[in-house]
């Protein structure tokens, strides 16, 4: 038996890119698994890389196993399920809904749209053995496409958190940060589905209220396409004058990420869209409590006794932040419950769960 | 503060609540109206305003945006061949049974969705005019029943439907055939075919405005005349009767004039508007009241008013300040009593998105809600979304009806 991953891109930094890494290494240890891809960046991963012609002969074996990694529209991806005469297991990691982009991208809101079909037309083949899902959130859309509960599972994606732990701090940033009293951080693509605007309003409300001894980090790759939604965001900030309080950082170093992480006092997360979401796991392991909005699979993905608010009430989420200032043993209560949580998620603890579905 | 081991998350959103009863009630300075930066839109201002030049770097731009698409595009063009062939065909046939089995498609449809709408609790006037809608298409069956139909055609027809029925075939069911890993079809002369049915050669063309003879052997390439002329005929019950020389319909972005057609038939009075010269020529030679302008031009300008106006794949064509603009002045110049008939491709399904890109003209696909809510914001009252043009069986979606048409135009008045 051969498995293939089969995965539109393959690149560094990618939450989907590190789930295919690792399964590719965890189910290599039980069974040759190799990686099918249209882009990649050359990396250790690269001799796993097979071509066309590879696939081709592995899929037409019944035996073989394709894992299709589902998050964005891949129309040849679509053709290879079709032409498939192997096992096939669906790894659903969400697409967000097109409505976050209509507003400034046609492209972007036209592959959101064709991907969401896409999920559709690939159930509707009804050649997916399993579906394995990032969350329970994702797992209910795969059910309303009318898939049956036995064929689906849950299983959260594979990181690089390990990687922060040989990681040195940047000094200088340690400096800085130091200077006010209350860091936040928010660390995510600067996309319009991760709630910026919201974030923006919380510090407002705040700063009307307790003073401008903040500071919030937005931290995160941008991308020209969403130039439109990132000048409205900077436009808000230069409204309310907030400009000395809130700092946007496109991309950053590794000891920089580090660096914030450790040494913020809060993670601020009012995201509208999340399959799954690795930041909440980032935050935990820094011991970094979160102050977040209940949408998607954010809440699941936080776990028990932690700050969640289900509605996007401003003055709640100021209070929170004045509050967990003033009171070390809520600090600690969410650290160690985020701690639990994270604990869940070890790589190993996956490996083991994905193990036991390939059989 | 508090023991660790007696925190718990109820504790601290208790806290929390307090303070924010504690605090002195502030003014939060308020969100302002962001002016949305539009800097594709500002550069093709810019871009026009500057001769030659300007044009032709836009020309450059949208060529290399469709060399961007070339992939998606060769693929969907091949959708929608086998699309057209199969349409084609189907209309030409113009077999009686198959029209049958497709308005009791469409009736089954209607009921399925009064059904849904009865099990959602809707409001009984919706209720009532669903049921009219049924009752409105059982009518138009009959009414297709005994025009097309012979009796005997009929019986048989009837007695396939029966036999189909008890069978129980599903055609979402039916197995996709194999196919081969790569496929290739012949283009057909699209260029050639075009010239015929708009009676000009390229060559005696040199005398007239280049983008317009493009355009119009582009619409005789890939719209179908009569495919054009039947499926307009079923906006013609939403044509109020009222109609006459002084208070006309109105029908924006005419083309070949095959709205105008079907009006003439049924005894309507109506003006067409339309931007490609060569059309209103050729309509004007036919008879018929046409003025080559700009819509919004013509709606600022005109003393008249209309009994209805009509847009059919028109608002795919113009940005969405114009829309805006458009539908404001249509609302000013309609009669009370008046309609507003909007015609554009269904987004809701992504075959439809082949023909949108097909045209280089067209500028962003419209969600129905969208044009409905607009509609609902200028003033229109009891909007429909009317659905047409449906897909071949073997592409339908089993959840979602409203992915099975290709087109939809929404139907408003003005009360």
């Amino acid at each position: 038996m051969k498995i293939v991953i089969l995965t539109p891109t393959l690149m560094p930094h990618d939450a989907i890119g590190n789930d295919v890494r690792h399964q590719c290494k965890a189910i290599n240890q039980k069974v040759e698994s190799k990686i099918y891809t249209q882009n990649y960046h050359k990396d250790e991963f690269e001799d796993f890389i097979i071509s066309k012609d590879e696939l081709n002969e592995i899929i037409k074996h019944k035996e073989n196993i394709i894992i299709y990694h589902h998050g964005v529209l891949w129309e040849e991806g679509q053709e290879i399920l079709k032409s498939a005469k192997c096992r096939i297991f669906l790894k659903y990691h969400n697409i967000t809904h097109k409505e976050f982009f209509e507003p400034y991208n046609v492209a972007y809101t036209d592959m959101c749209f064709r991907g969401r079909l896409q999920t559709k037309a690939i159930v509707d083949l009804d050649k997916v053995e399993k579906y394995i899902c990032d969350s329970i959130y994702n797992s209910q859309e795969i059910l309303e496409l009318g898939v049956s509960k036995d064929k689906i599972s849950i299983l959260a994606p594979f990181h690089k958190l390990d990687d922060f732990l040989n990681v040195p701090e940047d000094k200088t940033l340690i400096k800085e940060l130091s200077k006010t009293k209350t860091n936040l951080l928010f660390v995510g693509r600067f996309a319009p589905n991760k709630g910026h605007r919201d974030m923006v309003e919380v510090i407002n409300n705040y700063v009307t209220y307790y003073g401008r001894d903040i500071m919030l980090n937005i931290v995160g790759g941008q991308d020209e396409g969403l130039n439109n939604y990132i000048s409205e965001i900077k436009q808000l900030i230069a409204d309310y004058d907030l400009e000395d309080v809130i700092t946007i950082h496109d991309k950053i170093s590794f000891p920089q990420l580090h660096t914030y992480y450790k040494y913020s006092d809060y993670f601020l997360l009012l995201s509208g869209h999340e399959g799954f979401c690795v930041p909440i796991l980032e935050a935990q392991m820094h011991k970094l409590p979160l102050i977040a909005l209940d949408t998607t699979a954010v809440a699941e993905t936080l776990g028990e006794n932690q700050l969640i608010f289900k509605e996007l009430d401003l003055d709640k989420f100021s209070a929170s932040i004045k509050i967990l200032d003033e009171n070390n043993s809520y600090r600690e209560y969410l650290i160690k419950n985020g701690t639990l949580n994270f604990n869940n998620y070890t790589n190993q603890l996956l490996e083991q769960k994905l193990l036991t579905y390939i059989g | 503060m508090k023991q660790l081991n007696k925190v718990s998350i109820d504790y601290i959103l208790k806290d929390i609540d307090k303070e924010i009863k504690k605090r002195k009630p502030k003014h939060i300075k308020k969100n302002k109206k962001i002016k949305k930066v539009d800097f594709k839109l500002e550069l093709k201002n810019r871009l026009k305003s500057i001769p030659l030049l300007g044009w032709f770097i836009r020309w450059s731009y949208n060529l290399a945006r469709l060399n961007n698409l070339k992939h998606n595009l060769f693929i969907q063009q091949q959708q929608l061949l086998n699309l057209t062939t199969t349409l084609q065909q189907q209309l030409n046939e113009k077999v009686a049974h198959t029209t049958l089995i497709e308005s009791e498609q469409k009736v089954y449809d209607l009921q399925k969705q009064l059904q849904k709408q009865l099990n959602e609790k809707v409001a009984h006037t919706t209720l009532i005019e669903s049921e009219q809608k049924v009752y409105d298409l059982q009518k138009q069956l009959q009414k297709q029943l005994n025009e097309k139909v012979a009796h005997s055609t009929l019986i048989s027809a009837q007695k396939d439907i029966q036999q189909k029925l008890n069978e129980k075939v599903d055609i979402q069911t039916i197995t996709p055939p194999d196919i081969e890993s790569s496929m290739e079809v012949k283009t057909p002369d699209f260029f050639e075919n075009a010239q015929k049915e708009f009676h000009h050669k390229k060559s005696d063309s040199k005398d007239l405005d280049k983008s317009e003879l493009y355009y119009s052997l582009f619409e005789n390439a890939f719209y179908n005349h009569k495919v054009v002329l039947e499926k307009q005929t079923i906006y013609l019950k939403y044509i109020p009767d009222i109609n006459t020389k002084e208070i006309p319909h109105l029908d924006i972005g005419c083309g070949r004039g095959e709205f105008l057609n079907i009006l003439k038939t049924n005894n309507h009075h109506s003006v067409g508007l339309d931007i490609n010269s060569l059309e209103v020529e050729q309509l004007k030679k036919d008879g018929f009241d046409v003025h080559h302008i700009d819509m919004i031009k013509f709606l600022k300008t005109t003393d008249k008013n209309f009994s209805s106006i009509s847009a059919l794949q028109v608002i795919e064509h113009i940005d969405y300040e114009t829309l805006k603009e458009f539908i404001k002045l249509s609302y000013e110049k309609l009669e009370k009593q008046g309609v507003i008939i909007l015609e554009t491709i269904n987004p809701n399904t992504p075959l439809a998105f082949n023909s949108f890109y097909m045209d280089e003209t067209h500028i962003k696909p419209l969600p129905p809600q969208m044009v409905s809510f607009l509609l609902q914001y200028i003033g229109f009252k009891d909007i429909h979304i009317v659905y047409s043009t449906p897909l071949p069986k073997e592409l339908r979606n089993k959840h979602d009806n409203t992915m099975n048409y290709h087109d939809y135009a929404v139907v408003g008045y003005k009360i």
